[in-house]
């Protein structure tokens, strides 16, 4: 369904927001000294860019998402974090699309969409750890697979209960 | 109370008895040392620790290169270079009667006395020129074990005749080496170790695993690759290739094994042989001689039990004899 | 779109914890017996090798990258990282490497601890 621009920029931008947010609490707690796994992230700002791509439109899912990594990068990270980011970001991206007819006929909710997203959000980053360090970085893949999956399956049940909010929200008439 | 006492002591001592049935961790010790003018390393898996042992080791092969070395001043072999009629040491005598015996047995293909050819072709090198007819016969006249002279312990050389037994001393060297190391393996508990001098490689004892040793035979082509390996539960592996040492002259490469008939680096068509044997001087010795002959005649040699040999062809064949358990 | 979870939801994580563990085993099942440490340090773009040694060498060593010292073991055919002055001290948690191809990195001193020639030969003559 297309909404009107105007609805579409300000909701983007509001998303937009909230992703960033969530990356700068997930930059400010140290998450890694209670769970010191490489590659642990809460995957928070996921929620926004999902949202995004299954109620609005999956382009301006992807402008969120890469507002969000090129932001975030700039504000809170380093050259090396934004191309995990990055690389993350595109695989996760790619996996809406796989999930987003199945999410239509109703075989599964946005659990499962969020952890494919997550599982290849994190075979993204060792993509490019192997672009950086060499194919050692393959070692790391099971963990962040691993580790992937509970986080995942939170945002997804978030999901769950945000996504029909939203929907109502955003084809509320007179907004 | 006293009860009580009693069963704790007991608790405790069940609790600590684990520790006791760890059994003995093995040891790796490896150490590396420049000597002979070549890399050496030592590798010795032990249950305790090896140390006093390795440096044994080391000093036993300093001592071995102070009367073997051309280049050390006041050696056994740097006097008779200069024309010394010299009380050899026991050492050099033995290094001396294997040299001897492999040159008879090979018909002259190894021979000591090429020492003067090769210090001719360092020449070449810094004159960038190859080296001519005059120089070359001149040098030719000079070769041949029959110039060298052995009574009773001593020692002489014919006139201008210079040896080099580098070709051999490796082999003796590490044969030595493992001679001590097996002395003490008991003291020491040492299961299995490894040699390499310089390319020259000798196995023993047991491999963690029980399997036998693997050693590799490095590609003429590539030096950080193998073509294939060898595999031995105990014994030496020499290796004569036409890659280690070499001169050049206006843009073109000069191997360091020299046939002594002819005075030019060998060409027998061979690029590498490695010689399998349970001794190291001879297995030194013989792959020097194996490479100057080249295949056919070689094999006229072979006698299965007392050396196995692999030859990597210049034409990229690989030969083996029948007893060399080499896997490519 | 449905919002109640499902079987597949139930699957696609089983699958994906599957996948991590095969993946996890592989090293171990083929994996061939390292032969080899090479430890390399990134400055700038380009990486460095500074230390290269044989597995079976019993050592402790000490490496600086990026103003973050390490401390990395290699032990009775293991490699592990004991100390670290980076923060998360994550590659102090990865566990002790032993097979070729294995590796232990530590991103923010740009560190990578390597290990490598699997062949299977135990010695190299020649």
């Amino acid at each position: 369904m297309t909404y009107p621009q105007g609805k579409r920029v300000a909701y983007s931008a509001a998303m937009l927001l909230a992703a960033l947010a969530f990356s700068y609490i997930e930059a400010i707690v140290p998450i890694s000294l209670l769970i010191p796994l490489p590659g642990i992230k809460l995957g928070l700002a996921n929620l926004a860019v999902m949202l995004t791509f299954f109620t609005i439109s999956k382009y301006d899912a992807a402008l969120v998402s890469f507002a969000r990594i090129a932001l975030s990068a700039l504000l809170f990270g380093s050259p090396i974090s934004f191309l995990f980011s990055l690389s993350g970001g595109m695989l996760s991206y790619a996996s809406m699309f796989l999930s987003m007819p199945i999410l239509k006929r109703g075989k599964m909710s946005f659990i499962g969409a969020s952890v494919l997203s997550s599982a290849l959000h994190g075979a993204g980053q060792i993509f490019a750890a192997i672009l950086i360090y060499g194919t050692g970085a393959l070692s790391y893949l099971p963990v962040i697979l691993l580790c992937g999956v509970p986080f995942g399956a939170l945002t997804g049940w978030i999901l769950n209960i945000l996504y029909p909010k939203t929907e109502k929200i955003i084809n509320a008439k007179n907004i | 109370m006293r009860k009580i006492y009693r069963k704790i002591a007991f608790c405790l001592m069940l609790a600590l008895l684990p520790l006791f049935s760890c059994a003995p961790k093995d040891t790796y010790q490896t150490k590396y040392i420049f000597a002979m003018d070549t890399d050496v390393s030592i590798h010795i898996s032990a249950t305790s620790d090896v140390s006093e042992l390795i440096s044994e080791c080391e000093s036993l092969i300093y001592s071995i290169e102070n009367k073997l070395s051309k280049t050390r001043t006041g050696s056994d072999v740097y006097r008779l270079n200069k024309g010394e009629r010299v009380s050899c040491d026991a050492v050099t005598l033995a290094v001396l009667e294997t040299a001897k015996k492999v040159y008879l047995l090979s018909g002259g293909a190894f021979d000591p006395t090429v020492s003067g050819l090769s210090d001719m072709w360092d020449e070449c090198e810094s004159a960038n020129a190859l080296p001519s007819a005059e120089r070359l016969d001149g040098e030719l006249s000079r070769v041949g074990f029959e110039r060298v002279h052995i009574e009773n312990g001593e020692v002489w050389l014919d006139t201008g005749t210079k040896i080099d037994l580098g070709g051999v001393g490796k082999g003796y060297a590490e044969t030595a080496v493992a001679a001590l190391i097996k002395e003490n393996a008991q003291a020491y508990g040492v299961r299995g170790y490894m040699l390499d001098f310089g390319g020259m490689v000798g196995v023993f004892g047991e491999k963690a695993g029980g399997d036998d040793y693997r050693v590799g035979l490095r590609d003429p082509d590539d030096s950080g690759k193998n073509l294939g390996r060898v595999e031995l539960s105990e014994g030496y592996v020499s290796v004569s290739g036409d890659y280690e040492r070499y001169v050049t002259v206006d843009g073109e490469k000069y191997h360091h094994i020299i046939d002594p008939k002819t005075g030019y680096p060998a060409n027998s068509s061979v690029r590498s042989v490695a010689v399998i044997c349970d001794d190291g001087a001879t297995a030194d010795a013989l792959s020097t001689a194996f490479f100057v002959m080249g295949y056919e005649r070689s094999m006229e040699f072979y006698e299965a039990g007392r050396f196995e040999a692999v030859f990597f062809m210049s034409n990229g064949e690989i030969k083996t004899t029948d007893g060399a358990k080499y896997i490519k | 779109m449905r919002t109640r979870p499902t079987v597949l939801d139930l699957i696609i994580i089983i699958a994906v914890v599957l996948l991590a563990l095969a993946l996890f085993l592989l090293p171990f099942l083929i994996g061939n017996e390292g032969k080899e440490v090479s430890v390399t340090a990134k400055s700038g773009g380009a990486s460095v090798a500074i230390y290269e040694g044989a597995l079976t060498e019993n050592k402790r060593l000490e490496f600086e990258n990026n103003g973050i010292k390490l401390t990395v073991v290699i032990e009775d055919g293991e490699v592990y990282v004991a100390e670290s002055s980076c923060d998360d001290r994550v590659c102090v948690h990865s566990g002790k490497i032993s097979l070729s191809g294995q590796s232990i990195i530590c991103a923010p001193a740009g560190i990578v601890i390597n290990i490598g020639g699997g062949d299977g030969d135990d010695i190299s003559a020649g």
